[in-house]
């Protein structure tokens, strides 16, 4: 097989069409995701009655997905790209055509990503992050493997690695980058199947998709299956009022217990599997100023972000995590979303990197390389002793916070129970009473999670209820920087500072007023003082 | 000024001949050596002067207030004649307390909504600094927001039909990352412009040509273009 000469303009393979149609398919789920769950887990038990009613939802389907299939094609016909020797150009659009020239010095990262049927053929989908924009911009579906190693090669030929801020401080940082150029990728981290139960473990789906199981094993089976669970909870609080009563009440307690076990143990059957597809053969590499994740069962992606990216380093370490000394990193570049919104965005964002399961050493290291020397003193776990308290005043502004919101909640509930159309008064009274310290341990939690950290380059900020999560961003990457003050604040002398970066936002609350416009202050004096790049 | 060592304040200093380094308010390198940051030592956003917004502006916000407050109580009295017309004797009956509440509140967020200018307005202000931006707005929830120049990825002017009759526009500089919000309402037309074109020329591509290779000017620190 000899490639054809560079400067042609070619067409995506046609297995292009599928992705063209999914990405179509995705937008609308998307865009109905959250109104068409509970209609299709209503359907379950709609479908067990009448077996009947699926041929005509399979059909209904079938039309609905031909549709995506007909635009999908149009499109990969509109669809081409020409790899030159010093830019990409695409041009595609049914009726709004869009032409897009991408000189090679711009590409700051080619992501990759091969689904299943790409695999089979031999195929990749590559998707360019470029800087300056906020969006990924270039995108080529389906091309065949050799195109795309050709085009990383041109790229990082022509890109080599770019602003290893360190490289002014002495040459070794600039003989590491040298040597990068011809050197393959220092591998970081590699996971292995263990781990993957690890993560299928800490996920935090866990318990959702622990309740969608126990949801579905009682649709989907007439018999009364969840009943004994309920029962026993019943038995068990009689048991408490009077004394234990025998047998019948141990037996029943046993089979809820194994129904729960069994039930979480699907669901963790679940999660993991979906580790497994996610994450499976994960290898974080790092070459110089470049950052290389990949994995993936069936659909492998891989992922590139460069250092001088990225924005912000978010780690965060949820409770089974922490029992297992365990930390999740992501690594946000310039446009992303944070990880939490990020699939419910529209936009055609960069990809986040994520490192799904890492040691207190790793993360270190890794803040170290990202941070690129500077910024040493911030630190990014969430259990360091280096955070500081922000005022136990926040205490108090959210139970005060809550307090409104359970008074809310409460007062309708009053208000029907006096309409007589709810449960009776004393009951929501009762309530009530039994949510306000629930509400003030609540607040107390959530302050003793909140902290903050600076050093002379960078700040990091921590915020957490049962895990915690620490966001960590250096200074002189900041967009625009907010210090409010609630009347309550100002009684105080306090005040809660909001820093604006590029891939979202960042508030420290209740600190002192002083100390609040002070580091406001020097974020300024750093950010206008600085003229390197920051994206 | 003899030989001795005066003061009392530099007890710190054995050399006393010597002037004090002029440098000290400046952030030279040995000053951050340990990596604390001495908040107190920086140049504040504390001392500036804010600059009102244009006169006009609460005048403006009131006459918007009020075309709004009309409409509303128009679409109101509308809906009352037709739900009235019908059952004027059912509503009379069971809830005969209800329209008059309505009213009530309906007439008192109108007034509010005009007034309220009057108390917000004359609280926000603005102040353009040789690198920033900086707007302070809110009456009991106060905010100062502050724009660096060189994080800015572009600006727009904005002016909708009853601003111009004020002789009226709002700026929006929008830094990466987006997020609304980040307009000044209320200036008058030439000061939005002239404002506009000197923002732009501070930007970030204005002010960084050689972003790509810029490593070692840093050390040059604030020194201008």
């Amino acid at each position: 097989m000899n490639p054809p000469s560079p400067g042609d303009w070619r067409r995506a393979s046609p297995f292009a069409i599928l992705f063209f149609a999914g990405s179509i398919v995705k937008t609308v789920a998307r865009a109905m995701l959250q109104g068409a769950l509970i209609p299709l887990i209503a359907m379950v038990p709609l479908v067990r009655d009448n077996p009947g009613i699926l041929g005509v939802l399979f059909l209904v389907l079938l039309g609905v997905l031909l549709l995506p299939f007909v635009a999908g094609t149009v499109q990969w016909v509109c669809f081409r790209f020409r790899i030159a020797e010093d830019r990409l150009l695409i041009h595609k659009g049914v009726l709004k055509k869009t032409a897009l020239d991408l000189p090679y010095e711009r590409v700051q990262g080619i992501n990759v990503r091969r689904s299943p049927v790409d695999r089979l053929f031999g195929l990749v989908t590559v998707t360019l992050d470029t800087s300056g924009s906020v969006q990924a911009e270039g995108k080529l579906p389906s091309i065949k493997k050799e195109v795309a190693h050709r085009l990383q090669r041109s790229a990082a030929a022509l890109r080599p690695v770019v602003g290893d801020p360190a490289a002014g401080e002495g040459d070794s940082a600039a003989a590491d980058a040298s040597r990068a150029a011809v050197e393959p990728d220092r591998v970081l981290l590699k996971l292995g199947p263990g781990d993957m139960v690890r993560i299928g473990l800490a996920s935090r789906n866990f318990i959702f998709v622990a309740a969608l199981v126990g949801v579905l094993t009682d649709l989907l089976q007439p018999g009364d299956l969840l009943d004994p669970v309920l029962e026993a909870i019943e038995a068990g609080v009689d048991s408490a009022a009077s004394a234990f009563t025998g047998l019948g009440v141990l037996a029943q307690v046993g089979l809820a217990a194994a129904l729960i076990a069994s039930i979480a143990g699907v669901a963790l059957l679940l999660t993991v599997t979906a580790a497994f597809l996610r994450h499976h053969n994960f290898t974080l590499g790092h070459d110089g100023g470049r950052f290389r994740s990949s994995a993936g069962l069936l659909t492998q992606r891989e992922i590139v972000v460069e250092a001088p990216k990225i924005q912000q380093l978010t780690v965060s370490q949820g409770l089974v995590l922490r029992w297992m000394r365990r930390y999740r990193l992501y690594a946000l570049p310039a446009g992303a979303a944070s990880p939490e919104v990020g699939r419910a965005s529209v936009l055609d964002v960069p990809d986040v990197l994520e490192v799904p399961l890492l040691d207190d050493r790793l993360a270190d290291d890794l803040r170290a390389l990202m941070f690129a020397r500077e910024a040493t003193a911030i630190p990014v776990l969430p259990g360091s002793s280096r955070f500081r308290r922000v005022s136990p005043h926040y205490i108090r502004a959210l139970a005060l916070r809550y307090g409104l919101v359970l008074a809310a909640v409460f007062g309708t509930l009053l208000l029907l129970a006096w309409a007589g159309m709810f449960a009776r008064t004393s009951t929501i009274l009762f309530w009530w009473a039994a949510s306000i310290p629930v509400a003030a341990l609540s607040a107390w939690q959530r302050w003793r999670r909140q902290g903050y950290a600076y050093d002379r380059d960078g700040l990091a900020s921590r915020s957490g209820f049962l895990g915690s999560e620490v966001k960590a961003f250096l200074v002189r990457k900041v967009q625009s920087a907010t210090v409010r003050q609630s009347p309550l604040q100002r009684r105080k002398g306090l005040a809660t500072l909001q820093v604006q970066l590029a891939c979202g936002k960042i508030t420290v609350p209740y600190i002192d007023r002083r100390g609040a416009c002070a580091l406001r202050d020097y974020i300024l004096y750093r950010v206008e003082s600085s003229r390197r790049r920051w994206h | 000024m003899a030989a001795e060592p005066g003061d009392p304040g530099s007890t710190e200093d054995p050399a006393p001949t010597e002037d004090p380094a002029p440098a000290e308010p400046e952030a030279s390198p040995s000053f951050f050596l340990n990596g604390e940051v001495p908040l107190d030592a920086l140049p504040g956003v504390e001392a500036v002067d804010w600059l009102p917004l244009h006169p006009r502006f609460a005048r403006r916000l009131q006459v918007g207030a009020a075309i709004r407050s009309v409409a509303c109580v128009a679409a109101a009295g509308g809906f009352h004649l037709l739900v009235s017309a019908r059952n004027r004797a059912a509503i009379s009956e069971s809830l005969p307390w209800l329209p008059p509440l309505l009213w009530t509140v309906l007439g008192v967020f109108c007034v509010w909504s005009v007034l309220w200018p009057l108390i917000a307005v004359p609280r926000r202000g603005y102040v353009v600094r040789e690198k920033d931006l900086l707007y302070r707005s809110g009456v009991l929830w106060r905010s100062v927001k502050a724009f660096p120049f060189n994080r800015v990825q572009h600006t727009k002017l904005h002016s909708t039909p009853l601003d111009r009759r004020f002789g009226l526009a709002s700026l929006s500089v929008f830094p990466a990352g987006g997020g609304l919000g980040n307009r000044v309402r209320g200036l008058g037309r030439e000061t939005a412009e002239r404002l506009r074109v000197y923002i732009s020329e501070r930007m970030e591509s204005a002010a960084s040509p050689a972003a790509d290779s810029d490593e070692r000017l840093e050390a040059t620190g604030n020194a201008d273009r």
